[in-house]
């Protein structure tokens, strides 16, 4: 008791602003969650709910999949109705593919017809930004406790690049080049995330040169693999809406999707040849290049699997459902998961490539500024 | 194609990481057939849920302790991934289970290919959400919990006369330098992976609001935002952890250690 008496006396204003943050964001959240007069379509919550079962549909092999009709009473919540209830059904599958099921206390939205004075409500979708302001506000609130300044420049990074990023495909749409876009916005992207974060240095400048000429290799080698080899089927790709510049916007993601993870080598390798040489000053080449070896050894395994996990995973639901519609693990990697798996192949090239580049760059860079001093 | 730069990732691993970059890629290969096998399994019908935390653990096991070999970092940073996959399957779950972010977005109710599948699988789409979320922040906190680890030791090592206070201290430092870098690799591969996505909903025109309730920018962005909120969990658990492990006098600590000098031995 007096252990914790002495813990609240010694931090007590740590404890302040903890207790200040946690009631901002629960009001936050608050907020996000009854903002429905915001929204011009109309808004309903569930009330209740009844179900029966309607049939049963056999699977691909054999599963029986059953399926429900929900008996849904709303509640709307804003425009000209708001506070009456009206009805409506909803058809959903067990394993909810191409169909939703609707619980108590979720919010819809909703097409309100007046039939007769009684209101029937057709679903159109879900509200989820309750759960978008949540899951960003935890990650606001813990970068900036954990890393103070610094994760608040983190943040900002991130806005200005995710503002780049939409503002350079927008003028894409209106029909600009691609090609110099993309290099326009690797360029940007690298620039904000390296300066912002790691501040104005040598080091950052090293990394920055790094990271550009691990890029440059990296697009290279891809293009070599694509010319002599075998071009990907890039018509196969999800989500196409005009077939035109496909492989360069497949080659753009490659390139972004590295971007990151090279940044990432570059920076710690610049540190860490920074303080070897900061510390010993007499240190010969080859342990030099021993220690750059052993950063190599670090880094390489576990990195290389951050983007094996980032990149899989987003396509196992998919998998799955191809898996069971009797898709062969060959035919997947073949034509379906081809992509994920060219990204994740060239982005762990990068990170390996940029191993040896960074020490160089580094060693060049320093080298030549211990001289002058 | 796929084998040729299959090929040339193992020549360049081997040429710049040597006999570790050979165990690297190796740990690489077995990962990939342990993600196979746990596709297959979940297809079988086994409940995802349960193969996500058993494959997590066989994840952890090979990326971090059979890869860099056993001793007191390595352990440490498996305990913390495991402590930080646990505390955030809670979150993970309230997503899956009412986010309603499961099946078909509405950029995939667009392409062919969701007409002509069966979608009578009877294999609960919520329960692979949260297998996403999870698999998709392993690879992350993996990364960080061994490099402040390995940063811990390093200074445990060179002095070995460093409390318990001093480790953490160091550890956080450490954390912070990383986790920005982290952050942003997560970051970067999800804008890449995105691309296409992002063409379509500005080609559509959606309107903030609607983007923000749509389903597939709320998958997206909750599994990199929970990714990144493993990352600076991840931080504290591992600091805790491997400066108990190496300073405590406590009888437990002692036989931890002993139990893994042990298996480094074998």
């Amino acid at each position: 008791m007096k252990s914790i008496r002495l813990y609240i006396s010694k931090h007590k204003q740590q404890l302040l602003i903890f207790g200040i943050t946690v009631v901002l964001f629960t009001a936050f959240l608050f907020g996000v969650a009854h903002d429905y007069n915001f929204y011009p379509s109309s808004i309903a919550k569930v009330n209740c709910v009844s179900e029966r079962y309607l049939k049963s549909e056999k699977g691909p092999n054999g599963e029986v999949e059953k399926y429900y009709v929900q008996q849904i009473t709303l509640t709307i919540k804003n425009g000209a109705e708001k506070g009456r209830t009206a009805e409506s059904e909803n058809t959903y599958s067990s394993s909810c593919v191409n169909s939703e099921k609707y619980q108590v206390g979720d919010k819809l939205f909703v097409t309100i017809k007046s039939d007769s004075g009684k209101l029937t409500a057709e679903i159109n979708g879900v509200k989820r930004d309750a759960y978008v302001a949540f899951v960003a506000g935890l990650f606001f609130i813990g970068m900036v406790f954990i890393s103070g300044k610094q994760g608040l420049l983190t943040i900002v990074s991130f806005c200005v690049n995710i503002a780049v990023f939409v503002f350079s495909i927008i003028l894409y749409l209106d029909g600009k080049n691609f090609i110099e876009l993309c290099l326009l916005m690797i360029f940007i992207f690298t620039v904000t995330t390296l300066f912002l974060t790691g501040g104005f240095s040598q080091k950052t400048l090293g990394a920055l040169i790094s990271t550009f000429i691990t890029l440059s290799l990296t697009f290279l080698i891809y293009k070599c693999v694509i010319t002599f080899i075998e071009k990907p089927p890039y018509h196969l790709m999800d989500y196409i809406f005009v077939p035109r510049d496909l492989d360069s916007i497949f080659l753009a993601g490659i390139l972004i999707g590295c971007l990151g993870a090279v940044m990432d080598v570059a920076v710690t390798v610049h540190s860490a040849v920074n303080e070897l040489l900061r510390t010993s000053k007499n240190i010969t080449k080859k342990d030099l290049i021993h220690s750059i070896r052993e950063i190599a050894y670090d880094v390489m395994g576990t990195m290389i699997n951050v983007l094996l996990f980032s990149y899989i995973s987003g396509s196992l639901p998919m998998i799955v459902l191809k898996v069971l519609n009797g898709y062969s693990l060959y035919s997947l990697v073949r034509f379906n998961i081809i992509f994920e798996l060219i990204r994740f192949l060239v982005g762990s090239i990068g990170i390996v490539v940029a191993i040896p580049i960074s020490g160089v760059v580094s060693v060049l860079i320093e080298g030549r500024g211990r001289t002058k001093c | 194609m796929l084998i040729a730069l299959g090929i040339l990732l193992l020549v360049l691993m081997l040429a710049i990481g040597g006999e570790r970059g050979g165990r690297s890629f190796a740990a690489l290969i077995e990962n990939i057939i342990i993600l196979i096998l746990c596709i297959y399994l979940i297809s079988l019908g086994i409940n995802a849920i349960v193969i996500t935390f058993v494959c997590c653990a066989i994840f952890t096991s090979i990326t971090l302790i059979q890869q860099n070999g056993a001793s007191i970092k390595t352990y440490a940073s498996a305990f913390s991934v495991i402590i930080v996959i646990c505390i955030l399957s809670i979150l993970a779950g309230i997503i899956s289970a009412n986010a309603k972010i499961a099946g078909y977005s509405e950029l995939d109710l667009s392409e062919e290919i969701s007409r002509y599948l069966s979608v009578n699988i009877h294999i609960s789409m919520r329960d692979l959400v949260f297998a996403v979320i999870i698999f998709g922040l392993l690879g992350a906190i993996m990364d960080t919990a061994i490099a402040i680890a390995s940063a811990i030791t390093e200074f445990y090592n060179n002095n070995d006369s460093l409390s318990f206070k001093d480790l953490a201290h160091s550890g956080k430092a450490v954390g912070r330098d990383i986790l920005g870098t982290t952050v942003n690799t997560i970051f970067f591969a999800g804008i890449g992976e995105t691309m296409m996505q992002t063409m379509l909903f500005l080609q559509y025109g959606y309107t903030f609001e609607t983007l923000v309730n749509s389903k597939a920018f709320c998958m997206e962005l909750s599994m990199i935002l929970i990714s990144n909120i493993g990352c600076f969990l991840i931080i504290p658990t591992v600091t805790f952890i491997t400066s108990t492990l190496l300073t405590s006098n406590h009888i437990y600590a002692e036989k931890i250690r002993e139990y893994i000098q042990q298996q480094s031995k074998d």
